[in-house]
């Protein structure tokens, strides 16, 4: 990918991105632009980008070195890692329950203590995670227990 | 050093259990002599006790390593295993190396009863904390939920 830089007199700052299609690199670039805003800019299968609240998004996991994003509804992709994810809006909920998922702590139904260390959470969505041994104590931790 | 740091973990584990039911043995134990007037407890007789409780202890240890769930779904062979040797090493060592001499029929069965009510009462317990401790987490979800 090719860089420029220009110093010109402009009323506002101004960013471009000029190529053929979408790609990757490309998605990462915008995520990266848009993450500077409380939104986390994310993509579907067709590559159409959506800019989510925070709040919306209720899990996120890594499969393959991809991190998808899921809401109630939809599933995307977005170009930030979990440590991030985790680190950005951990103020607004997001915990690390694995060492491959992230949950938004707004959008857990039920948690249920499983023994040896671990929990599990049951989502808003009825899906079940795991929060590991080495985590549910910090999970403890965030709820103040 | 990896491997002699589980092994101290593995033995702190088992030592815990087996002091545990070493000490539940030495309570029977001591309280059927007395029962029966006999003041004094055999020191082979609390050798072999501590055996047969380490060896139970290194048992449960190899069915139920440190990790896995007591209380998890499709452990129910598990648990039948344990405590399936757990009636064979006690009743066995019981009426084998005759930890109760002179003891009426029906006190044995006695005994035997307690084991069964010792063994459920440990699976209840957990299940117990687990509960408890279910309760507690979903409290501070929703205080967490209603805080931020």
């Amino acid at each position: 990918m090719k860089i420029t830089v220009e110093h010109i007199d402009l009323p506002e700052n101004e960013v471009i991105l000029r190529c053929p299609t979408l790609d990757e690199e490309m998605l990462g670039v915008l995520s990266l632009l848009r993450s500077g805003l409380q939104r986390l800019c994310v993509w579907d299968d067709s590559r159409r980008t959506t800019l989510l609240t925070p709040a919306e998004v209720v899990y996120c996991e890594t499969v393959e070195d991809r991190v998808f994003v899921y809401t109630g509804q939809a599933m995307y992709q977005t170009a930030l890692g979990l440590g991030e994810l985790e680190s950005r809006y951990s103020g607004l909920g997001f915990f690390r329950a694995g060492k491959s998922a992230v949950v938004n702590l707004h959008h857990i139904r039920s948690l249920a203590s499983q023994g040896a260390g671990r929990i599990e959470a049951t989502l808003v969505t009825g899906e079940k995670l795991m929060v590991s041994r080495r985590y549910a104590p910090l999970l403890r931790e965030r709820l103040g227990l | 050093m990896k491997y002699f740091n589980q092994f101290y973990l593995w033995g702190v584990d088992t030592k815990y259990r087996m002091g545990l039911y070493f000490s539940a043995a030495v309570f029977f134990k001591g309280l059927v002599n007395v029962l029966l007037g006999n003041w004094t407890v055999d020191i082979v007789v609390l050798l072999e006790m501590l055996l047969a409780c380490f060896a139970f202890a290194c048992l449960e240890s190899a069915i139920f390593p440190y990790g896995k769930e007591w209380l998890a779904k499709g452990q129910g062979g598990r648990i039948a295993l344990w405590a399936a040797l757990a009636n064979l090493i006690f009743i066995g060592c019981g009426l084998g190396l005759n930890w109760f001499p002179g003891i009426p029929l029906w006190g044995g069965l006695l005994l035997v009863l307690i084991l069964e009510y010792a063994l459920l009462a440990m699976w209840y317990a957990l299940r117990l904390k687990e509960r408890r401790d279910t309760a507690a987490l979903n409290q501070g979800l929703r205080r967490f939920q209603e805080e931020t």
